[in-house]
């Protein structure tokens, strides 16, 4: 499906179906507006000297009768090739008492760069009737041309007329989705929530870049009310590193555990997991998967560590550890270990797979090191000490 | 194998069709042939349509209109 809003603009000047212009997707943005440009150039030019006369007779008679020989008359392809000609002003009036459909088939004819002058002509009563009637057609590249020319405030006021769809294919095809993001604010969560489910992570990044935390926030609520995890998962690694962890540290320990058991990308949510607060990590480790958890453990600084800690010790989960000696490089796992009270530790300990899981760790790390040593040692000073270890053959061997 | 001349004369054809000089459409010799000779095609279709919609609605705007707005549209339109 062609989803290049230049192509998509070409294919409705030329009347024909956007599949029929695949070829042209090897010309950049750049080249297919030039093309189309010289195309509507050439087209507004054609009959000029008739249409001018059409104008001028249009400015003779009053706003209700040049409307009505416009729909009668004139069709949708020559009023709004008139409309380009005349100003504003006159423009609105006469839109005032045209149709819903006829100003959304007038709507399809206005070139991307004229449309700006003459919707800002427009009431915004006006601007709802015909927004509704193109969302109610489904011509979204209509759309995202109008909203892209509109100001923020007015598509503030256009909001209620754009289902989750329409909004998630408008803001698609915008070439700069800006101005859309920044009245977002004025939809609901829940149709928020639902367009988000329609775009591309690119998309998504380039809009929320653009929002408010609380709107963020309001998504993801609507999200795990309707426990759509999956996309909840999704959004968590689009959503800015700041706005994640205000979220994980507010939202519920299920909805984490299962937003992030779907998470793609266990690595980001780690690594931004990593800046969340201690006692947020404390209730989360629990919950995470094993992957994330793996990951989070080797990026989490120590002295973070050592509060998370304590804060199990405090709450008594001691259990959690276990899992985590198991998971934590040995640096993390000594730097828990020191934390710990001294029967925290005997209880831990005292677990026999926990305690050869600790044994385990630090024997490869001595290893680990005594191996860097011996790499620093000349060839035949290190075949030498090899040959006093027992069982030894080389320095790389584990 | 489309030829470097068949692609310029389509680019040529295209330009002249816009009525604009034929190197500033130089990044269609990109296109393959066919492609390019169907958008001149289209490109036609869709000026011969414009001008058809034209004459149509200029016909049926005349009859809409009031008798002495209906003179003066013809002799401004005369006079152009």
């Amino acid at each position: 499906m062609i989803r290049n809003p230049e192509l998509l603009r070409l294919a409705r000047m030329l009347h024909c179906h956007p599949e029929d212009l695949r070829p042209l997707e090897t010309l950049d943005t750049a080249e297919l507006l030039h093309l189309r440009r010289a195309i509507d150039a050439r087209l507004s030019r054609e009959g000029q000297a008739a249409l001018r006369g059409l104008t001028a007779a249009g400015k003779m008679v009053p706003a209700r009768l040049s409307a009505k020989i416009a729909e009668k008359a004139l069709g949708p392809v020559i009023t709004a090739e008139m409309a380009r000609k005349l100003e504003p002003g006159r423009s609105g009036k006469i839109a005032c008492h045209l149709s819903p459909a006829f100003m959304a088939d007038v709507a399809r004819y206005l070139p991307a760069e004229d449309s700006g002058a003459l919707l800002l002509g427009l009431p915004v009563s006006i601007l709802r009737v015909v927004t509704h009637e193109l969302a109610h057609r489904g011509e979204t590249i209509v759309l995202a041309t109008l909203v892209a020319r509109l100001p923020t405030p007015t598509i503030v006021e256009l909001a209620a007329e754009l289902n989750a769809e329409t909004l998630a294919d408008t803001a698609m095809l915008m070439d700069d989705p800006a101005p859309l993001a920044g009245a977002l604010s004025e939809f609901a969560p829940a149709v928020l929530a639902d367009a988000a489910g329609y775009l591309p992570d690119d998309r998504i990044v380039e809009i929320i870049s653009g929002l408010r935390d609380d709107l963020i926030f309001a998504v993801a609520d609507e999200l795990i009310r309707s426990k759509n995890y999956e996309e909840l998962a999704r959004l968590s690694v689009l959503i800015p590193e700041a706005s994640l962890v205000y979220l994980a540290e507010h939202m519920d320990t299920p909805s984490l555990s299962e937003s992030a058991r779907r998470s793609r990308d266990p690595g980001k949510l780690a690594e931004t997991l990593a800046h969340a607060a201690p006692h947020t990590l404390a209730r989360i480790l629990d919950v995470l998967p094993e992957e994330v958890t793996r990951e989070l453990m080797e990026r989490v600084d120590p002295d973070i560590l050592s509060e998370v800690s304590r804060e199990l010790e405090a709450t008594g989960h001691i259990d959690i550890f276990e899992r985590l000696l198991k998971l934590l490089p040995v640096d993390g796992l000594l730097s828990v270990l020191s934390t710990l009270q001294e029967k925290t530790l005997e209880a831990i300990l005292r677990n026999r797979e926990t305690l050869q899981t600790l044994r385990r760790k630090l024997q490869q790390q001595a290893q680990q090191r005594a191996d860097a040593v011996l790499k620093r040692l000349p060839a035949r000073v290190r075949e030498r000490l090899e040959s006093l270890v027992p069982g030894r053959s080389g320095p790389d061997r584990d | 194998m489309a030829s470097p001349t068949s692609r310029q004369d389509i680019q040529e054809r295209i330009a002249h069709i816009l009525e604009m000089p034929g190197d500033e459409f130089h990044y269609l010799q990109r296109l393959p042939e066919g492609a390019a000779a169907r958008l001149a095609e289209q490109i036609t279709h869709a000026v011969e349509e414009r001008r058809h919609v034209i004459l149509q609605a200029l016909d049926d705007a005349a009859r809409h209109l009031p008798g002495p707005l209906r003179r003066k549209l013809s002799q401004r339109m005369q006079g152009d």
